[in-house]
């Protein structure tokens, strides 16, 4: 029944139906994008042999030294090398697993420069040598700034069985997710090249360019690329050649399948366009509503998608490993083993549909400042999660994305997120870069408002979009916005530090009520305190916590009834909330929870006890 | 049919005894209350207690990273003592059962207590390994395909509980207390007369929806009313005793004519 209420949605989407949730601000009017500097395009002419499992083909690749410095080689970035062999980086640094996927030995992957040469058919590939993912190409003429290279070069790359993102899996292995597939520049940034191998624990530093891409697959196979598609053509042999074109942009990836069906949503003027496979039918509307939804939220909040197109890519239950990841204007998505239409879809949805804004118009280096991409995009996508209600599990069980982030956490509390990715190991990496950062900001959303912190986060979109911005330039343009952050940037943020206050106790003599509140935790952070008095009168109050306690009181003539800290819970990161708050009386609620246990107890009797 | 007919007369007119309900009533609020004391023994002026009782999942989270260390003992420990109290209720059923059940068949309660005590607590134990040994069957077919597995196990329980409620009845109605002969005789009667699996078939679904009633009142703001589906499902056992001994009512074994050689 699921499936065919799912095909219904999918009629309706295909005939352009929007649905996106209507307590989100709609988008303001888009303004005109800012053009990124062409740094690094390429122009790419390549088939996909689903026999043999490769990409094949030739890329022209233009590079514009946008440095002031002269350069004398270029850096080429081989990412399917990390999974030729055990002795890589990234196969020592991941053990050979990810995100609860083992690499398949016996498929392994590795990618061949079959030529390279500049455009005047000068020889480069007899003199490079290659490190782990890095190809180092001297050149024979130096490179003078601004002075733009122009070089082809000829590869196969030889995919894996899914896994860290890329690869093939699906029905007879027919599903191809074709990322980090081709020789890509390395980026040339504040005086030197960034040379790290491709780290497990790390994505990608790209600059910007225009990619005009030409796939040929056989004809049976719908191919699902980023940017733009432009057309298609049907070869001699049968097979088609799909055209894609992208501008403004770090990267492409494509997938492929001959079982991809597609539905299709709008997002203010972004197409949203879903490729799907027919055992996820059911999936459609979360996925679309998540991407059109997520989409319009991040617009209004931070500044207009900038680009005609997103791309969404189911993929296949056993192929879990390419799903959640990020490309320009493309992202994949999956309920990372979870079961179907439990909300994972929608979650990691909303959080790979942030990703288009850190790092796609940022850029940011994520091997260095791992959290200024990856947890600036939870930020991002638990807000929209929160926005949107949209909540994780099934009924009564589930729990909303601030609870999910919590949890990931309080499994590590006490890691900086500013240091590099491969110094964490993977619990870190997912409590500190990710979690700790979002709750970290949203932290700061609730104490200084939301419409100044998106304020604040749209002018450090609108000064460093398509720039390289670093953790400096992130944290000067909130601070110049939102005043000294001191105490989240260097206290919560730098790690080591706890969040923590109570409501010691209510005490009232002859003359006096009062109240005491005790900072436990080694952060001072402004919190709100609350307090009722008998009359029901209410009293606000806020403590900056630089003391140990601090007493509140009143005449005895008008008791407290009733004290809170942090009633609003403004402080995301205080982990022990259960004494914040205290009453001079039993609370009502309280005992029902009593009675809840009771009724639970009599029910487990019952079902085991009454037994034949 | 006239039997089937007769059991459910018969079991309806038993369901209104008090027998089983109110005595079954009473454990079940004491062991209850046994495993809800430390509750009331906690600090309710916590407001942090209110959210726990009306926050859902999230309330959970909460308690469990703001305490993770004393949150898993804490469990531990209370389904740990959860056990002996499943216990004493099980051998407070065993020990019911039968005085309702002889009450049903006009016999004294508790000497129908005393009687079929032993015999019902054996035959509980016989229950279980045979309950066991259905969700191993259960879990075996799960290596094929989940749903089958899940099917598998729901109609295997369902026939155990109910071959265990005609071996009660039968201690009471043919005067045996052998928990083999007794469960022999249920599932050979069972099996003989499909009304049994029909009435049983109406068990369910009464039961389902009693769980959906109690769904109902807990979305009420209220302390007391849930009990109200406590008490249905004791009266619900009641029934299906009383359908499975009306069952047995209406087949008792016929005088068999004398024969005598000329």
């Amino acid at each position: 029944m699921l499936q065919r209420i799912a095909l219904v949605f999918v009629l309706l989407l295909s005939i352009g139906v929007m649905r996106t949730d209507a307590s989100l601000p709609p988008a303001p009017p888009a303004p005109l994008p800012q053009q990124a500097p062409e740094i690094a395009s390429y122009r790419m002419d390549v088939t996909l042999d689903p026999a043999a499992k490769t990409v094949a083909g030739t890329a022209q690749i233009r590079y514009r030294n946008p440095s002031e410095d002269t350069l004398r080689e270029v850096w080429l970035r081989l990412y399917l090398k990390a999974f030729s062999s055990p002795e890589t980086t990234w196969m020592r640094e991941s053990n050979g697993g990810m995100r609860g996927f083992d690499f398949d030995p016996s498929n392994p992957s590795d990618i061949t420069i079959h030529s390279l040469t500049l455009n005047d058919g000068t020889d480069l590939l007899a003199n490079s040598t290659l490190t782990d993912t890095l190809l180092l190409v001297p050149l024979p003429r130096s490179l003078e700034p601004n002075q733009v290279l122009e070089m082809e070069v000829n590869w196969t790359s030889k995919l894996p069985r899914v896994f860290a993102r890329t690869g093939y899996g699906g029905r007879n292995d027919t599903f191809f997710m074709v990322g980090q597939w081709y020789p890509k520049m390395a980026v040339y940034d504040r005086g030197r090249w960034d040379t790290e191998p491709w780290h497990a624990n790390s994505e990608f530093f790209n600059d910007f360019g225009r990619y005009d891409v030409n796939i040929t697959a056989p004809a049976e196979y719908v191919v699902a690329g980023a940017g733009v598609p432009i057309g298609e053509t049907t070869n001699a042999d049968g097979s088609k050649t799909h055209s894609f074109t992208s501008t403004n942009v770090t990267d492409f990836a494509f997938a492929a399948s001959p079982d991809f069906l597609q539905a299709n949503t709008k997002a203010g003027n972004v197409d949203v366009v879903l490729y799907y496979l027919p055992e996820h039918a059911s999936a459609v509307d979360e996925y679309l509503t998540s991407a059109a939804g997520s989409l319009e939220a991040y617009s209004a909040w931070f500044g207009a998608y900038p680009h005609a197109r997103l791309t969404v890519i189911d993929v296949p239950d056993n192929a879990g490993g390419a799903g959640g990841m990020e490309y320009p204007t493309l992202i994949t998505g999956g309920t990372i083993g979870g079961p179907i239409n439990s909300g994972i879809i929608g979650l990691v949805t909303a959080h790979e549909a942030a990703h288009q804004w850190w790092p796609m118009q940022t850029a940011t280096n994520e091997g260095y400042a791992p959290w200024l991409d990856e947890g600036l995009t939870e930020y991002s996508g638990l807000r929209y999660m929160l926005e949107a209600n949209h909540r994780i599990g099934f009924g009564d069980l589930s729990i909303n994305a601030l609870s999910y982030d919590k949890m990931q956490y309080s499994l590590a509390p006490n890691e900086p997120v500013d240091r590099p990715a491969w110094t964490y190991d993977d619990i870190g990496y997912g409590g500190a870069v990710y979690s700790k950062t979002a709750i970290g900001l949203l932290m700061l959303e609730r104490i200084v408002g939301t419409e100044r912190m998106h304020a604040a986060m749209a002018s450090y979109l609108e000064e460093y979009r398509f720039a390289h911005p670093t953790a400096e330039d992130f944290r000067g343009v909130m601070e110049r916005e939102l005043g000294d952050l001191s105490w989240l940037f260097d206290g919560f943020f730098g790690g080591g530090t706890t969040i923590d206050y109570a409501i010691h106790a209510i005490t009232t003599n002859a003359n006096e009520s009062s109240v005491t509140v005790l900072r436990e935790g080694t952060l001072s952070v402004p919190v709100d305190i609350t307090i009722t008095l008998a009359s029901g009168t209410q009293h606000q109050r806020t403590w900056d916590g630089s003391d140990p306690s601090i007493t509140y009181s009143f005449p005895a003539s008008d008791p407290i009834v009733r004290a809170e800290a942090d009633p609003e819970r403004k402080l995301v990161a205080e982990l022990d909330i259960a004494d914040n708050g205290i009453s001079a009386q039993p609370e009502t609620a309280a005992m029902s929870l009593g009675a809840r246990l009771l009724l639970l107890v009599q029910l487990l009797a019952q079902s085991f006890g009454l037994f034949g | 049919m006239h039997h089937l007919e007769t059991a459910i007369v018969k079991g309806l007119r038993h369901s209104l005894r008090p027998g089983l309900i109110v005595p079954l009533y009473i454990v079940s609020l004491f062991v209850g209350l046994v495993q809800t004391w430390p509750v009331f023994r906690a600090d309710l002026n916590r407001p942090f207690l209110s959210y726990l009782a009306m926050g859902g999942a999230d309330a959970y989270v909460d308690l469990v990273i703001g305490y993770p260390d004393a949150t898993g003992k804490g469990i531990a420990l209370w389904l740990v003592s959860l056990l002996p109290v499943l216990l004493l209720f099980s051998l407070a059923y065993n020990f019911f059962a039968g005085g309702a059940l002889s009450s049903m068949a006009g016999k004294s309660f508790w000497t129908g207590c005393l009687r079929t005590f032993w015999s019902y607590t054996a035959l509980g134990v016989l229950l279980i390994v045979l309950s066991l040994l259905a969700l191993v069957i259960a879990s075996l077919l799960g290596m094929l395909n989940m749903t089958v597995m899940l099917i598998v196990a729901v109609v295997l329980l369902q026939l155990i509980n109910l071959f265990g409620e005609y071996a009660r009845a039968f201690a009471v109605a043919r005067n045996r207390l052998n928990p083999f002969v007794l469960l022999g005789q249920a599932i050979a009667f069972t099996m003989r007369h499909p009304g049994t699996l029909l009435l049983a078939l109406v068990g369910l679904l009464l039961q389902f929806g009693i769980a959906l009633l109690l769904t109902q009142l807990l979305k009420l703001d209220t302390v007391f009313l849930p009990q109200i589906a406590v008490l249905l499902n004791f009266w619900l056992k009641q029934l299906r005793l009383g359908w499975a001994l009306g069952y047995l009512q209406g087949n008792a074994p016929q005088a068999q004519p004398m024969v005598t050689s000329l």
